[in-house]
């Protein structure tokens, strides 16, 4: 499983590593799951349009902050 | 009082102009040949006679009902070739004098604001600005004309009724010959001084009318506002700014100093935000949670009543297995049948009548059986086992991904009804929903030892770790649901 294209080759330095975090957080938080979290989010669209949700933010889901 | 405009503006017409059909009307049918001869030969009205009408609009007060009136007719006048730019040129000119009318008053205004000279402050907002004969109404009603004019009309026949690029350049170059910079800074200072003191807070409503003239004249400040302005700064901090930029600035820099003053406004009279005052969305990080909630609610029931042909809901279910009954239920309906369809809920074998408070116990049921361990769909976040995250391994459950959508309306609806579904998900999810880049900071929630090799990498050099940009396959497996199973 790779990070990018050709990610198997590339080695992780100093220069490069903040991308590597990225990748690693995009991976484990979303691609991993990304089929789920898809569908979850076309069920949920269905009912709350998505521009409207951007305008409300965190706080209409009672997290703390913005 | 309404004018009787009919007779002085149709003086000096030789001939005598046919009612055209009510705009919205005359889209719904094929035109007949009598429209078509009229359009062909269009009535000649001499120019003088359409600047009258905008008279109407700025000799005096002019009733919601006249103000109506004069936008039909200038609607249907607009068809006549050159009609709409002598209109046009009328308003802009109006417009230009009532600018500089104001600039002076407000000028008066903000020195006795900051002399704190209660009279004149007193008599200047009695005489000047409150009434509906005021030059700021008129300023208003001049503006929302102009807008009015170069907007697209509703027409349910032609859904690409978008506002044309031409139009929309047309009323900018209009917006931007005001050079009405100084007269919103001016707004703006006495909005500052007015803000200072709670006594004259009352007063910043007095002015509405001039801070809707702002929004409208920025209205085609786009929704990116301020990120375009930060790459702006990014790239070339020097580069010359166009007059659209100049507007973005004008409308950022005046939205955020006012924030406050902006807000109380909108808390007490909700309804702005669903006419000039929407264009606050643009900026939505200066509106209070408050504030952001009412609007949410208001556009998300603005089409209320379609409801009434969804008709209801009718949910019969087991009480063991109401995730799967209602799932069942709802996957034959369509995302519209669920919004705008009103929930009710039986419990079989049970007596009752749902007048809500079985709703409320369905939202509470599936709220914890969606995350039931057997159906494998979540699984609780490390950090506090409260929070979920989708499984990874959950298509173990070979209908997983309906039963995703399905978990998804479930949550939509619940913020539809105002319903409480006391389920609650990992940080990195709601991202997800608002449509926000992932951030690294919110593995920590849902697996706190891969979130400390990631810190780890950042703090030290991982060159020696011989690490490459790819994940290793049992590492993919490592958090499966099989963990989670023997809890």
């Amino acid at each position: 499983m790779t990070l990018k294209e050709g990610g198997e080759q590339i080695q992780v330095t100093q220069e490069n590593k903040r991308e590597y975090v990225q990748l690693s957080a995009q991976y484990r938080l979303y691609s991993s799951i990304k089929d789920q979290i898809e569908n979850l989010l076309n069920g949920f669209y269905e009912i709350i349009p998505r521009d409207l949700i951007t305008i409300v933010g965190f706080s209409l889901f009672n997290s703390s902050d913005d | 009082m309404s004018l009787p405009f009919d007779s002085f503006i149709w003086t000096g017409i030789s001939a005598p102009i046919p009612d055209l059909p009510p705009p919205t009307t005359s889209e719904n049918k094929t035109p007949g040949i009598e429209e078509k001869n009229l359009l062909s030969h269009p009535p000649q009205v001499p120019h003088n006679a359409l600047r009258f009408i905008v008279n109407i609009l700025t000799i005096g007060e002019c009733s919601s009902r006249t103000f109506q009136q004069s936008l039909a007719l200038i609607q249907n006048l607009s068809f006549i070739p050159d009609a709409r730019d002598v209109i046009a040129l009328e308003l802009k000119t109006k417009a230009q004098d009532f600018g500089q009318i104001l600039y002076s008053d407000l000028d008066e205004l903000a020195v006795a604001l900051r002399e704190g000279r209660s009279q004149i402050i007193a008599s200047s907002v009695a005489a000047k600005f409150s009434p509906a004969s005021s030059t700021q109404a008129k300023l208003l009603r001049v503006l929302k004309t102009i807008d009015y004019m170069y907007t697209p009309k509703p027409a349910p026949i032609t859904p690409d009724a978008t506002i044309s690029k031409e139009d929309v350049e047309k009323v900018q170059a209009i917006y931007e010959s005001f050079r009405f910079t100084p007269l919103w800074r001016r707004l703006g200072d006495c909005l500052s001084s007015i803000g200072e003191n709670q006594e004259t807070e009352h007063i910043a409503t007095v002015l509405l009318p001039l801070i809707e003239s702002l929004m409208v004249v920025c209205k085609f400040v786009g929704p990116k506002g301020p990120v375009s302005r930060l790459l702006r700064a990014g790239t070339s901090p020097r580069s010359p700014t166009t007059a659209k930029e100049s507007m973005e600035e004008l409308f950022i820099s005046f939205t955020d100093g006012h924030r406050k003053l902006l807000n109380l406004m909108v808390r007490n009279n909700p309804s702005l935000m669903s006419g000039s005052f929407s264009l606050l969305v643009n900026n939505s990080r200066v509106l209070d949670f408050d504030n952001k909630r009412n609007y949410f609610n208001q556009q998300l029931h603005r089409r209320h009543h379609i409801r009434e042909h969804h008709g209801t809901l009718q949910l019969n279910v087991r009480r063991a297995r109401v995730f799967e009954d209602s799932f069942l239920y709802l996957q034959r309906k369509t995302g519209e049948q669920i919004k705008y369809g009103k929930l009710s809920v039986r419990f079989y074998d049970e007596e009752g009548v749902d007048a809500g408070g079985l709703t409320r116990e369905w939202f509470q049921i599936l709220a914890r059986q969606m995350f039931n361990p057997n159906y494998a769909l979540f699984q609780p976040c490390a950090a506090d086992k409260l929070t979920y995250q989708p499984n990874k391994a959950s298509w173990v459950n070979p209908e997983h991904l309906s039963f995703f959508k399905f978990v998804g309306r479930v949550i939509g609806k619940a913020i539809y009804d105002s319903r409480l579904l006391d389920a609650y998900f990992a940080r990195s999810l709601y991202r997800q929903i608002l449509g926000k880049p992932v951030d690294y900071k919110d593995v920590e929630w849902v697996d706190p030892e891969y979130y400390n090799s990631l810190c780890w990498i950042l703090e030290n050099d991982p060159t020696p770790l011989d690490l490459t940009f790819s994940i290793e396959a049992d590492e993919v497996c490592k958090t499966c649901f099989i963990c989670d199973q023997s809890e």
